[in-house]
């Protein structure tokens, strides 16, 4: 019906999910943690800054040693690169477990040149690393509805978000340095000094 | 007896205030593996004052592991696998970026994470290392297997071994060598320094392990 989602609603769709549910979000670097930070900042999210591909494995980690409910956020050029670590993250992440894919076929940051996205099955490779709950979602409302869902459960959850190329302007980098974003980070907990 | 009794409060101890709920969302434990209890009164004698490697570990101060296998950490992933403790401490990786990463997500969390790897890892494991770990002030502290030490080692060893110390030097990760041997004691000194000096300096540290039979070809009949 309505057209493809372009990533800025998208993004506030997964912010507004992930706020309604009391959840961390993750954002793989590039224009996702830029949309993310300039649209919808909050001590909750987790900005990379590099890293490109490493994100579902960092917000398992994270979600393993923490509880807490965590979305993370990549386009399809960071998934494809970041393959070996779907199952690793799987296997670590407790649940809510929520990993989107915005897929746009495109490394959009780098100046829109094409992933091998189209020829790949996103669905199947996330069942095939274990998933137990795999969507395909195009419009805001399926996003949304697949979010809440997936927060509200205990299943580790994939979503391939079907986008399309922004034609909007582009955000600014993300504001923070690297230490920032840990500092900023409301849920990040200091460790404690080494026994001995 | 005392052993036990210590490795099953550092159990509770972690489970009350870091992991409630452990199994939930998780897949099934293998329960046979998480049951079997290691050491009975004649293992603890005949490794003689050794406390099992995982309460050593949690005494330098780790309470994350992840990596990826190789032969020279066998006893430690052995013992990680083995582990009473309901297997919080390990997490499986698939390359050794991804261990860096888990253990950077664990870190967010208040854990002080140890990351072990051959050295042919590093090549997978720089850009974790460098954009992550480094940039944003991690302190992940790396075991490195040092297969190709001193040019000692087979040919593709050798040609990540030779450069690895100059390597490591170039990302600023400072290193602290230690000869891996039977016992596990030398090894976790080395972390507890690796972990001191990594929340010292906010970043990674490096314990490069030498394999035995490296360190002294002559003796030991080394791969050479």
């Amino acid at each position: 019906m309505s057209e493809p989602l372009v990533r800025d609603s998208a993004i506030l769709a997964i912010a507004a999910a992930a706020r309604r549910a009391g959840a961390v979000v993750f954002a793989g670097n590039g224009f996702n943690a830029r949309a993310l930070a300039a649209l919808a900042d909050h001590p909750d999210n987790f900005y990379m800054l590099g890293s490109m591909g490493l994100g579902p494995v960092l917000a398992a980690g994270f979600s393993r040693c923490s509880g807490t409910p965590t979305v993370v956020i990549e386009g399809d050029g960071n998934a494809l690169m970041g393959l070996s670590g779907h199952p690793a993250a799987l296997g670590a992440a407790r649940t809510p477990f929520v990993h989107c894919v915005l897929d746009n076929g495109v490394y959009e940051t780098t100046g829109g040149q094409r992933t091998l996205s189209p020829a790949v099955d996103m669905m199947l490779l996330a069942r095939g690393c274990g998933y137990p709950e795999v969507h395909r979602v195009a419009t805001g409302e399926e996003l949304t509805a697949r979010l809440d869902a997936a927060l509200a459960g205990r299943r580790h959850t994939f979503v391939q978000v079907q986008t399309r190329r922004s034609d909007g302007p582009t955000h600014p980098r993300v504001p923070y340095d690297p230490p920032q974003v840990v500092t900023r980070f409301g849920r990040f907990v200091p460790g404690e000094a080494a026994a001995e | 007896m005392k052993l036990l009794l210590i490795q099953m409060r550092g159990c509770r101890h972690r489970l009350d205030r870091r992991c409630p709920g452990y199994h939930d969302g998780l897949r099934p434990i293998d329960a046979g593996r998480r049951s079997r209890v290691p050491p009975t009164a004649a293992t603890a004698t005949i490794k003689t004052a050794e406390l099992p490697i995982v309460e050593q570990l949690r005494r330098v101060g780790v309470t994350f592991v992840s990596g990826v296998a190789d032969s020279g950490v066998k006893a430690l992933v052995a013992a990680l696998e083995g582990d009473p403790s309901c297997g919080e401490l390990y997490v499986l990786a698939t390359r050794e970026d991804n261990a860096v990463a888990l253990a950077a997500g664990s870190y967010l969390a208040g854990e002080q994470p140890l990351v072990f790897m051959e050295s042919s890892g590093i090549g997978n494991a720089i850009d974790a290392l460098t954009s992550l770990a480094g940039a944003y002030r991690m302190p992940i502290v790396l075991l490195i297997v040092w297969a190709g030490y001193d040019g000692r080692d087979v040919p593709h060893h050798n040609a990540i071994g030779e450069p690895l110390a100059g390597l490591l030097d170039a990302l600023g990760v400072p290193r602290i060598p230690v000869r891996l041997a039977e016992a596990f004691a030398a090894t976790a000194a080395a972390i507890a320094d690796a972990v001191r000096l990594a929340r010292q300096r906010g970043g990674p540290v490096a314990v490069l392990g030498i394999p035995a039979n490296l360190e002294n070809p002559a003796e030991e009949g080394g791969a050479r």
